[in-house]
């Protein structure tokens, strides 16, 4: 704690022209190894980042969003401190504790207790700390009957409960989230964000690195896009999520049900007359029960304007229910008169409330439309097979 | 300090989950070296016949191979530490250098735990122990110094080339040949035992024998050169693991 106020305007966080390298593939063989000598150029690296530069202060809560593998991990790695930059600068002032994969640290054979002080200690406690703690790690994992059953015969939930009751109980001064809240039930996420939200009060920096675009617009101050390594984007959440979803392809969603596939009809070429129905099927997979689940589409033109969009909600059809495992196909099909030009297509799947998204695939799929284009009805009718 | 309850807490790890689900549970501590010692004393003295002058074979053999185990198994299991424990190194920032510590201490325990069998073994067979057994901690020191260098060497390795895993087990056995744990640098000829002693650990290994059962010091020569390399190994081996240890969760 003494520490966080060395940095001028209360700035726990500086990276200063941050790359970071690694090399693509793992060159490991001895023949590979051999090959490489008589090569110019032995190793291809890509940059998990390049040249980022940002602060965070304390007491805010950043989001940070971008496609997968855009580099979002490597910067919580970075603030970590087990991995360094390759270039540039990493500052960080404070006790660090990462809600990264919950229990990262357990051991199956060792007991609640015993994996609490191991854990404790591993993210930073003294022993002395961890047991004047204990009994309010306990109370709040909701463990108390459990603590001394070896934690390889918890139930998932009580497992993350566990892990996450030790990681803020660490008093940490900076909070690194990563997909926390993809996991575990309705209740264990409605504790962790009113614990997220304490944190905030009391001036603890949190690092959200999250496909739920929903949770960094309202919990977050600010949100960095990064793609390819590269800050596209920061500032206000709301700017910046446009920023994401204006961009070309993208994907978010739990992913419970996931678009498969997506065709223009029936994937005969993506070159369609003007004026003339089309299809655009949907191939989905379902992997949980489900009932009434909204299927949608967005077209768009090349200046990622809207030019129509149609769900099931709007066509007034209740999609019933859908087992796990089961997969079916949505075929919308359109005729609407749409003129000469290029477009995409963005599919999606959200809950039957639209409180939540299931699989939405921003842009996945473009097509064209040639020729001239005459007046329509404007029908679109959509079917599940 | 922070540090040392970490490193009480990974010891701690270690020992009880070896010994859940187990039914013996701690007595394996003794268990094995007793019947690794029941094994060498049938080969050595029925089929290979090695002279230990007055000393009995299975005492002469206890007194290098329970210090030899803890090198062995320190070896062996600190090379895969970091490698075991990699789902931690690439989430939580850690001194990675507590998972070789950690595994050399519980090494530590279980030979704690078979000297004090030896020790029984001593007495059973009617040996007095010579007064000069105050040197044991100095021998043992340097003996730990050399183990901890190498496996910070080999562990770290390890994580960039797995392969040092696998050959391991053979060079221990390979190093075990090389020292005298299983008969006396006695039988080495003496035009050879300037080179036999180039290695570190034959010196230690006889310092043992030489203070515990004959009542001699250790061949100060020898012995000396034995303890500058260990704390070289010591030295360049922290070294080299702090500088490798920035990459480790670029690779593992």
């Amino acid at each position: 704690m003494q520490t966080l106020y060395k940095m001028k305007n209360n700035i726990v966080i500086r990276f200063e022209n941050v790359s970071k390298r690694f090399k693509r593939g793992r060159k490991l063989l001895l023949k590979e190894v051999l090959v490489n000598v008589f090569r110019l150029d032995p190793t291809e690296w890509f940059w998990a980042l390049r040249d980022t530069g940002f602060t965070i202060k304390r007491g805010e809560s950043v989001g940070i969003i971008g496609p997968n593998g855009s580099g979002k991990s490597t910067v919580l790695k970075l603030i970590s401190g087990f991995m360094i930059p390759d270039k540039g600068k990493v500052e960080v002032n404070g006790r660090v504790s990462p809600l990264i994969e919950l229990g990262a640290g357990f051991h199956p054979e060792l007991t609640g207790r015993e994996n609490i002080y191991l854990n404790g200690v591993i993210l930073g406690l003294s022993r002395k700390e961890v047991k004047e703690r204990f009994d309010s790690i306990v109370s709040f994992a909701e463990i108390e009957d459990f603590i001394d059953t070896p934690v390889k015969h918890y139930s998932s939930g009580m497992y993350m409960r566990l892990g996450f009751s030790i990681a803020v109980h660490v008093d940490p001064d900076i909070l690194l989230v990563d997909e926390l809240l993809a996991v575990g039930d309705a209740n264990f996420q409605a504790k962790c964000m009113q614990k997220m939200k304490e944190f905030k009060k009391r001036g603890v920096a949190i690092v959200l690195v999250s496909h739920n675009l929903d949770i960094v617009e309202s919990f977050c101050d600010r949100a960095f896009y990064i793609d390819k390594g590269k800050l596209l984007s920061s500032g206000d959440p709301r700017k910046v999520i446009d920023d994401y979803t204006q961009m070309k392809e993208f994907r978010w969603g739990d992913r419970l049900i996931e678009i498969k596939d997506l065709l223009v009809n029936s994937g005969q070429g993506k070159v369609i007359p003007a004026g003339k129905e089309f299809k655009v099927i949907f191939d989905l997979e379902f992997h949980e029960d489900v009932k009434d689940p909204v299927f949608g589409i967005v077209v768009r033109n090349k200046n990622n304007e809207e030019v129509f969009a149609a769900n099931t909600i709007w066509n007034r059809i209740k999609t019933g229910k859908f087992e796990k495992s089961e997969s079916r196909r949505v075929i919308f099909s359109i005729d609407v008169s749409i003129p000469a030009g290029e477009y995409s297509i963005s599919p999606a799947v959200a809950y039957s409330d639209l409180s939540r998204t299931y699989d939405w695939r921003n842009n996945m799929v473009f097509f064209k439309i040639v020729g001239k284009s005459s007046p329509k009805k404007g029908d679109i009718s959509i079917k599940i097979k | 300090m922070k540090y040392k309850d970490l490193l009480i807490e990974l010891v701690k790890r270690e020992i009880k989950a070896r010994y859940k689900q187990s039914i013996l549970g701690c007595a394996w501590v003794i268990i094995v070296p007793l019947l690794n010692l029941i094994v060498l004393t049938m080969v050595f003295s029925y089929f290979v016949r090695i002279p230990t002058g007055n000393i009995p074979y299975p005492v002469f053999l206890f007194t290098g191979l329970i210090p030899w185990t803890f090198t062995a198994n320190s070896l062996i299991s600190s090379t895969s530490s970091l490698v075991g424990n990699s789902s931690l190194i690439t989430k939580i920032y850690l001194p990675m250098e507590v998972f070789p510590i950690s595994t050399v201490l519980v090494k530590f325990i279980d030979f704690f735990l078979t000297v004090i069998v030896g020790v029984l073994l001593v007495l059973i067979f009617g040996i007095k122990l010579h007064p000069l057994f105050i040197y044991l901690p100095v021998i043992f020191t340097v003996q730990l110094f050399l183990t901890l260098g190498i496996s910070f060497i080999f562990s770290a390795m390890n994580v960039f080339y797995r392969d040092i895993g696998n050959v391991m087990g053979v060079m221990v056995t390979i190093w075990m040949y090389l020292s005298p744990v299983l008969y006396p640098q006695e039988l080495i000829p003496t035009q050879w035992l300037p080179i036999y002693n180039l290695n570190p650990m034959a010196s230690i290994i006889s310092a043992y024998r030489n203070t515990m059962l004959y009542g001699v010091s250790p061949a100060w020569p020898s012995f000396i050169y034995s303890i500058i390399v260990s704390l070289l190994i010591f030295i360049v081996g922290f070294l080299f693991f702090k500088h490798r240890s920035r990459y480790f969760a670029d690779v593992i």
